[in-house]
């Protein structure tokens, strides 16, 4: 078990387990909009507008993790070879 | 044909040449460093909306007699009718801003999609440019529209409390821009790269030798329509949902400095 192993490996589990959370949290907010827009149908455009607002909010929480691995990830190969083992 | 060490369309392009190699060519050598593609390809897209912008109202009449006018006039009027709604009856004013924004930002994502091209926004330095825009934008309209009263926003509640109150907003509003900045910058980013790699995929299929090229051709065929082209259409989709997104804040953030409290 050297450094680069457990490196890559934690690296590929950064974005699927953001990915998790991040659904959930939508999940959640996508039922309080469909809730307030069966509840009043008139203010579906205004529910709609802040329901994509919300949504934008949480995924970009889900991309940030995504480019902390695509810049980290070229250096992988680096790192075996500075490490000398795999 | 192909080489394991290539990491961009790009360099692929350059050994085995495409159409946009002959224009690129044209730029001198000193100049690709402060002058890359990205930036020419921005400048592009700027004047190309410029001239449809320009075509569409040159002789502006009451009534529309020229199709581009009646799209533009559509255009606008959806742009209008959004800001009304997100930002309240004063909306008009800021339409321009977020409508221009909408559109370019809009473009220049698509522009990746062209095969040769890269997107303007894939690179840091234009989402930065672009989500500085939005968030001074905002405080200059708040400035504009309420004075020196605008500041009241940076503190609350009891007055020893302001300066840290003060500096935990103006943290605030520099977060603001690095997610709004990251946000496009990632998405369109990720898209490219996915469409990147599937590309040198599929032309490491079309390279190999060893294997007849009756067998490769209908493989790398087959991956095309398969991968290729769903993440094309993916691309379109992540492209028209950011820029949505970016104006969409923009006008939440123009909407948070500019309101006053209705009595």
């Amino acid at each position: 078990m050297s450094f680069a192993a457990v490196f890559a490996a934690v690296l590929g589990l950064a974005v699927p387990i953001t990915a998790v959370f991040a659904a959930t949290a939508q999940g959640k907010v996508g039922v309080a909009a469909m809730e307030g827009i069966a509840r009043q149908p008139e203010a579906a455009g205004d529910i709609g507008r802040n329901l994509i607002i919300t949504l934008a909010l949480i995924e970009a929480l889900v991309i940030y993790a995504l480019l902390t691995f695509l810049v980290l990830f070229p250096n992988i190969p680096p790192l075996i070879e500075k490490l000398g083992q795999l | 044909m192909y080489r394991a060490e290539w990491t961009s369309v790009t360099q692929m392009e350059e050994h085995a040449g495409s159409w946009i190699n002959l224009l690129v060519n044209l730029e001198p050598q000193w100049l690709r460093t402060y002058l890359p593609l990205e930036v020419v390809t921005g400048w592009i897209v700027l004047i190309l909306v410029v001239l449809v912008a320009w075509y569409s109202v040159r002789r502006m009449q009451r009534v529309a007699v020229s199709g581009w006018q009646t799209v533009a006039e559509w255009a606008y009027g959806l742009c209008v009718n959004f800001c009304r709604q997100m930002i309240g009856p004063g909306g008009e004013r800021y339409a321009p801003l977020l409508g221009t924004l909408f559109v370019y930002i809009l473009i220049m994502n698509v522009a990746g999609l062209v095969p040769g091209l890269t997107s303007p926004t894939a690179t840091l330095n234009m989402t930065v440019a672009l989500a500085i825009t939005a968030v001074v934008g905002a405080a200059i309209y708040g400035i504009m529209q309420k004075g020196w009263r605008y500041l009241e926003h940076f503190v609350d509640g009891p007055w020893p409390m302001w300066p840290l109150m003060a500096l935990i907003h103006l943290i605030g509003e520099l977060a603001r821009i690095m997610s709004l900045s990251f946000r496009l910058f990632g998405n369109i980013f990720a898209k490219e790269t996915v469409i990147t790699q599937v590309l040198l995929l599929l032309g490491s299929v079309l390279a190999m030798q060893q294997i007849s090229l009756v067998l490769r051709a209908p493989t790398v065929l087959a991956g095309t329509a398969l991968l290729h082209l769903p993440l094309l259409l993916l691309g379109l989709l992540v492209s028209l949902i950011q820029a949505l997104i970016f104006m969409m804040l923009t006008a939440a953030y123009i909407q948070g400095a500019v309101e006053t409290h209705s009595e």
